[in-house]
């Protein structure tokens, strides 16, 4: 589903690669750490899937699409196909919950009615279904997270991208938001979650990417043996 | 499983045009509320722009108006022919029939010798120096109006007219009216340069609000755009709010220069009357009223969309 291939990014005005001849990939079905210090080139992996930021040498290829090949004009479609977790939950608090799930939808242009339906489902899946009426400020933390992961699941995407979804969460809340991740791997989605905590990881015995200085150290499977990257 | 997966993203037609009005509505809505709440900002960021479109329509209105009072002049702008002394009143009336039936003249009037003495005694009140001449100065004379006001066939007329037997001279004066045609093109040529020139304010002053007003939303139009926003979906918002200052603006432009003609009105037309005329002000007709809203909506969603297309270029993946 994802697929880097010898994928090198260097930003403008900056001496050295963020990301150095990387190569991997990832199957749908499947839920991969991304680790490594910060400054380790985590974001900028993201980026890259995301098409915020394109590579600059190699190769990106999402659900069989090279990146480079994809016009300005096209990046919106390819970004339906993902679902995008942020650390901040990058929620709009001018707006409900409801709203806030509904925009991916509203976005690509989905009836009144399908919105209601599929927001309501992906609000039920994160346990918020009571809250659709609420606006943002009024939820915890780890509510704010769950609406951003709705937000993230309600277009039904073949990719879903986390970066540090547990970073602000106690472990508890983190467990949680967990659970809903493996749930989407198990229906097939491809998963890919960037984070430095370590006990989240030893927990979840899954695939692992680690990234260190721009360069892939260390790529095992869900057995935790290295092999090499 | 990639193409059913892909087939499911897609929505019916009918769906996304039913799915664009709604969208479009509210984002109508949504921007005029915005607008609403920020208030007093609002209000001078419209007046600034009623200021700059109401100058050149107010003018553009003064100039309108001259141009009717030029034209009730125009009108009574004949040409007359002052016939050689010693033609007889029966030559000259005969003169006068032949004239009436060129079709260059709408109407011929035949004034006598003695009937020109008689108006100029009532109308001057030197009576008594005229009674003391010998015989009458003054000769007879032909009032033509010409049925054409253009200022060229007013001087083929004249030379026609200089060739025919009996006649000493003619008289026309259409000189002030080229020179006030010349002065008039030149205002309207100078209303409309500044009318160009103030659209062109109103579209920096527009382009000025939406860009603060994306710069309060730039997390907002980078998540948009993160779930698969186009920059067309990033733009409606903002071209709505630019729309709305704009037109806004513009019917504010249009009740500024409808209270000056109303402020202008009575002046006018006492002074109207003293010079015995019923001239009155017009104020804004149909093509201004369409015109100036236009112009100010035209200038907002140019410079929304100018504004908007700046901040998107940024958000372009290197």
């Amino acid at each position: 589903m994802i697929q880097f291939e010898n994928v090198s990014k260097r930003y403008p005005n900056t001496g050295s690669d963020a990301l150095s001849n990387i190569s991997f990939e990832l199957h749908s079905g499947e839920l991969t750490f991304l680790t490594g210090h910060s400054g380790a080139g985590k974001s900028t992996l993201l980026k890259l899937i995301m098409l915020t930021e394109k590579a600059t040498r190699g190769q990106v290829m999402v659900n069989g699409r090279n990146l480079s090949r994809v016009s300005l004009r096209d990046i919106p479609h390819h970004r339906r196909n993902l679902g995008v977790v942020f650390q901040n939950h990058q929620l709009l608090f001018d707006r409900s919950v409801f709203d806030n799930v509904a925009l991916p939808l509203q976005i690509s242009g989905y009836s009144q009615a399908d919105i209601g339906k599929r927001v309501r489902a992906a609000l039920d899946k994160v346990g918020l279904l009571h809250k659709e009426k609420m606006f943002p400020l009024a939820l915890s933390g780890g509510e704010q997270q769950r609406v951003g992961i709705a937000r993230a699941v309600v277009n039904k995407p073949l990719v879903l991208l986390a970066d540090e979804p547990t970073g602000n969460l106690d472990p508890e809340l983190s467990a949680e938001i967990m659970d809903l991740f493996q749930q989407f791997a198990q229906v097939g989605v491809c998963v890919l979650i960037a984070t430095h905590d370590l006990g989240l990881i030893a927990q979840y015995r899954h695939h692992l990417l680690s990234l260190k200085d721009g360069r892939l150290v260390r790529m095992a499977d869900v057995e935790g043996e290295a092999s090499l990257g | 499983m990639a193409k059913k997966e892909v087939r499911r993203h897609q929505s019916s037609a009918k769906d996304r045009l039913s799915s664009l009005v709604r969208v479009h509505k509210q984002e109508a809505r949504l921007s005029a509320e915005r607008i609403r709440a920020s208030g007093a900002t609002s209000f001078l960021t419209a007046l600034v722009i009623a200021i700059s479109l109401a100058l050149p329509t107010s003018l553009h209105l003064l100039l309108n108006n001259v141009h009717s009072l030029l034209h009730t002049w125009d009108q009574q702008n004949n040409i007359t022919i002052f016939l050689e002394s010693d033609l007889s009143e029966q030559q000259a009336r005969k003169l006068e029939e032949k004239l009436s039936t060129w079709n260059e003249f709408s109407r011929t009037r035949f004034i006598s010798a003695e009937q020109a003495l008689e108006d100029f005694r009532k109308s001057s009140g030197l009576e008594e120096v005229l009674a003391s001449l010998d015989e009458n100065p003054l000769p007879a004379a032909i009032v033509l109006q010409p049925k054409s006001q253009d200022v060229d066939e007013f001087q083929n007329i004249s030379q026609k007219l200089e060739k025919l037997a009996g006649v000493d001279a003619v008289v026309i004066d259409t000189a002030w009216i080229a020179r006030l045609n010349a002065i008039l093109e030149l205002g309207k040529r100078f209303v409309y340069a500044l009318g160009l020139a103030l659209s062109g304010a109103v579209l920096l002053v527009i382009f000025n609000t939406i860009r603060l007003a994306i710069a309060n939303r730039t997390d907002e139009i980078l998540i948009t755009k993160l779930v698969g926003a186009t920059d067309a979906f990033v733009r409606r918002p903002f071209l709505y709010t630019g729309a709305w200052f704009g037109l806004g603006g513009g019917i504010i432009a249009l009740v500024l220069a409808e209270s000056l003609i109303i402020i202008l009105q009575s002046p006018v037309a006492t002074l109207a009357t003293l010079y015995q005329s019923d001239f009155r002000l017009q104020g804004t007709g149909p093509e201004e009223l369409l015109f100036v809203p236009l112009v100010g909506l035209a200038a907002g969603i140019l410079g929304a969309y100018i504004a908007v297309s700046n901040h998107l270029r940024e958000l372009i993946p290197q």
